[in-house]
């Protein structure tokens, strides 16, 4: 047993202990200082197309039928509580446990390796400034989310660990914080990565609410740290297409035969980078309940260094100079109608995006791609439990620099304008993916009415057709091969899955 | 448009559960008081951060009004205008309930006290811990009331919504636990009224309004 899983074993134990902490006696409606709260789906999901039980490939075509197994478990213990009309010091421990498998459900099995203490936080109220909640740990926080595509793009401090301040009355909430996300988007190649940001949402009046928000990452020079930002200047007649190809120091000593040890040296330099928010939420118009719309613009951060190994020597280059480009665009709308209600509700929700790496201006990758998306749900409440539910979704996608997806069965070996180049920039046939699907079924949700209202069990049938061949998780065996057992015979454009799932927060 | 072979299977499969699924479960009749029997009905919503009680949501005063009324109870839902301040300036459900029974004009009063605590933010939604306390009793016999706790999760779509949301999301749970405690309230105290429907359920009659005091 690894000491991994020997940690995740021990805090299991703690939570458990937590959770018989004794709780207060009520003479009036105080709330018990230990509670629980978390979010599981978990589903059944036969797949007649040789597929790994999802749809499509990601949630860009809607959240339903295209995710898998999760559950989330937080814990929450009120270390001193809130006492109404005194302004005396409270607090409040958080952990959230999280992952994305279940036994019998994924290929992992339910495995605890692929769940993670994804937040660990204090809160507290009434320390220094009154009014003021502080919260020392991890800060992930959100304007809200789409929940159609499970995307939340208004998120902010998803890495960060540090300390946050948040200001809230009737009119605003504005909250500042400040830490390190350095483990969080470093991992193992550490190095400080500091951050800085905020976000203030203004409620106008009641129905309309805006927000703005952003956040800073600099990570600064370190001399003599080798996790830490540094830049290799690229000798002359180098090209980003030498970089795409790993071939760096290839090229170099092809151009400089046996000076292997004038391979330049790395320089230390900073990163930065950043990502802005906004939000407009607007609602309770007649059958309107409300609308999101976020929109969000970044700088992503620089990645750090990757090996070139050239006659069995390692090679370290250092990319900062060449990732620290890389732009991101998206903007999200989700709209929630009660069109006839305790009848039919409908929601739809819309995402765009486009990312741009002006650094590559030679190959197709996932840094410079256009899409758009648009899911529509509707409920019909056939009984206050029992409801018939039918999605349709249509994505287009676009590469904005040549082919990054195969159209058909036989394309294996285009991956340069149309011929075989195992060291092209582009791969595939393809420079667009259009994707429509369609969900139905009906559903079971024991609180009522509501299209997010939980628990909800849902038997559903999910129909894809896409423009890329095989456009859904598979074990297909994808090569001409003459001695292949398992040869395609034909293009596969459509998928379809059954589905019983069930889905709760709780 | 030609499906494939296992998009009709699968089509096929979901068919034969969603006829599975057909089957109903015909839900039980509520028990059935006689109607002269009157209940005041009081709520309060604690605020968290004063020391102040706010309204309850209407929402759920007219869920455990139906829930009530459904009983064949007539119910008599006191202002919270009456009780603001009263309920502002103490928080013991005991005391809460004296004051409830002092404006009442009924044979019994039921309290509903609920306060929301906002718990995070949570796979996508606001979490909500509702903690909510129902008292019933006799309005001549205030020390025997029975009361019931529950602590339920809201979770709430939206940031802006509120306390008032999060319980009012609640409305069905807290709607028939109170009317759960009402029957538990009666069980020993109510007799099998020769009047009783017979709808092939067990059906009780509260005693004679004259009766209640002996409650």
């Amino acid at each position: 047993m690894g000491r991994t899983q020997v940690r995740s074993r021990r805090l299991l134990v703690m939570l458990l202990l937590l959770s018989l902490w004794p709780t207060s006696a009520l003479a009036e409606t105080n709330p018990d200082r230990f509670s629980a709260g978390g979010y599981f789906r978990a589903m059944a999901r036969p797949d007649f197309d040789g597929g790994w039980s999802r749809l499509g490939l990601w949630n860009l075509y809607g959240r339903l039928l295209n995710e898998g197994p999760w559950a989330a478990l937080e814990l929450k213990l009120d270390a001193l509580q809130q006492e109404p009309g005194t302004h005396d010091v409270w607090t409040s421990l958080h952990a959230k446990l999280e992952g994305g498998s279940v036994h019998g459900a994924d290929v992992r099995n339910g495995s605890l390796e692929n769940y993670s203490l994804s937040q660990l936080y204090v809160k507290a109220g009434n320390v220094l400034l009154e009014g003021v909640t502080w919260q020392m740990g991890t800060l992930h926080t959100y304007f809200g989310d789409l929940g159609l595509y499970d995307m939340r793009p208004s998120d902010l401090f998803y890495d960060t660990v540090g300390v946050s301040a948040l200001y809230q009355n009737d009119t605003i909430d504005l909250l500042v914080g400040f830490g390190d996300s350095g483990y969080g988007k470093r991992g193992d190649q550490y190095s400080t990565i500091l951050t800085a940001g905020g976000s203030l949402r203004v409620r106008l009046v009641d129905g309309l609410e805006l927000g703005v928000g952003g956040e800073f990452f600099y990570e600064p020079e370190v001399q003599g740290n080798r996790f830490a930002p540094h830049r290799t200047p690229l000798p002359q007649n180098i090209t980003y297409e030498d970089y795409v190809r790993h071939e760096i120091v290839a090229r170099f000593l092809e151009q400089n035969p046996g000076r292997e040890d004038e391979f330049p040296k790395p320089v230390p330099t900073s990163s930065s980078s950043y990502k802005l928010v906004g939000y407009l939420g607007f609602g309770k118009l007649g059958p309107l309940r409300w609308n999101n719309l976020f929109v969000n613009f970044g700088l992503r951060h620089p990645d750090n260094f990757y090996t070139e190994t050239v006659a069995g020597r390692n090679y370290t280059l250092y990319t900062q100079a060449l990732t620290d480009q890389r732009y991101e665009l998206n903007v999200g709308n989700e709209m929630q109608l009660a069109l006839v209600p305790e009848l039919l509700d409908l929601v739809w929700a819309g995402v765009l995006g486009t990312r741009t790496d002006e650094d590559n201006k030679v190959s197709a990758s996932e840094d410079n791609r256009f899409f758009y998306s648009l899911v529509v749900r509707g409920q019909l409440y056939l009984t206050e439990t029992v409801h018939f539910l039918a999605e349709t979704s249509y994505a287009h996608e676009n590469s904005k620099q040549g082919n990054l997806w195969r159209g058909h069965y036989n394309s294996v070996f285009e991956s340069q304008d149309g011929l075989a180049n195992s060291e092209g920039l582009e791969f595939g046939d393809q420079d667009n993916r259009n994707t429509w699907q369609l969900k139905t079924g009906f559903v079971l949700n024991p609180t009522g009415y509501g299209v997010f209202a939980r628990p909800s069990i849902r038997l559903l049938y999910g129909l894809q057709h896409s423009t890329m061949h095989n456009a859904f998780g598979n074990s297909f065996v994808e090569t001409l091969d003459q001695f292949n057992e398992f040869r395609e015979t034909s293009d596969r454009n459509w998928h379809s899955v059954i589905s019983l799932e069930a889905e709760a927060w709780f | 448009m030609r499906l494939p072979n296992s998009s009709k299977t699968a089509l096929l499969l979901l068919a034969v559960a969603v006829a599975t699924l057909t089957a109903c479960v015909k839900p039980a009749p509520v028990t059935q008081y006689a109607p002269s029997t009157t209940v005041a009905l009081a709520f309060a919503l604690d605020d968290t951060q004063e020391r102040k009680t706010l309204e309850a949501p209407a929402a759920l005063v007219e869920a455990v009004t139906v829930a009530l009324t459904e009983r064949n109870l007539e119910v008599r839902v006191v202002p919270f205008d009456t009780l603001a301040e009263g309920f502002g300036a103490v928080r013991d459900s005991d005391r809460r309930l004296e004051q409830v029974a002092a404006v009442a004009d009924s044979d019994v009063v039921m309290l509903i006290e609920t306060r929301a605590d906002f718990y995070s933010q949570l796979s996508g939604r606001y979490r909500w811990n509702v903690t909510t306390k129902l008292t019933v009793a006799a309005r001549s016999d205030l020390a025997a009331a029975e009361a019931e706790t529950l602590d339920l999760a809201a979770v709430l779509s939206y940031a802006h919504e509120v306390e008032s949301d999060a319980v009012a999301s609640l409305k069905n749970d807290i709607a028939k636990r109170a009317g759960r405690l009402f029957d538990r309230f009666f069980e020993g105290r109510a007799t099998q009224g020769p009047q009783a429907l017979n709808d092939g359920t067990a059906k009780k009659k509260l005693m004679p309004t004259a009766s209640t005091s002996s409650l």
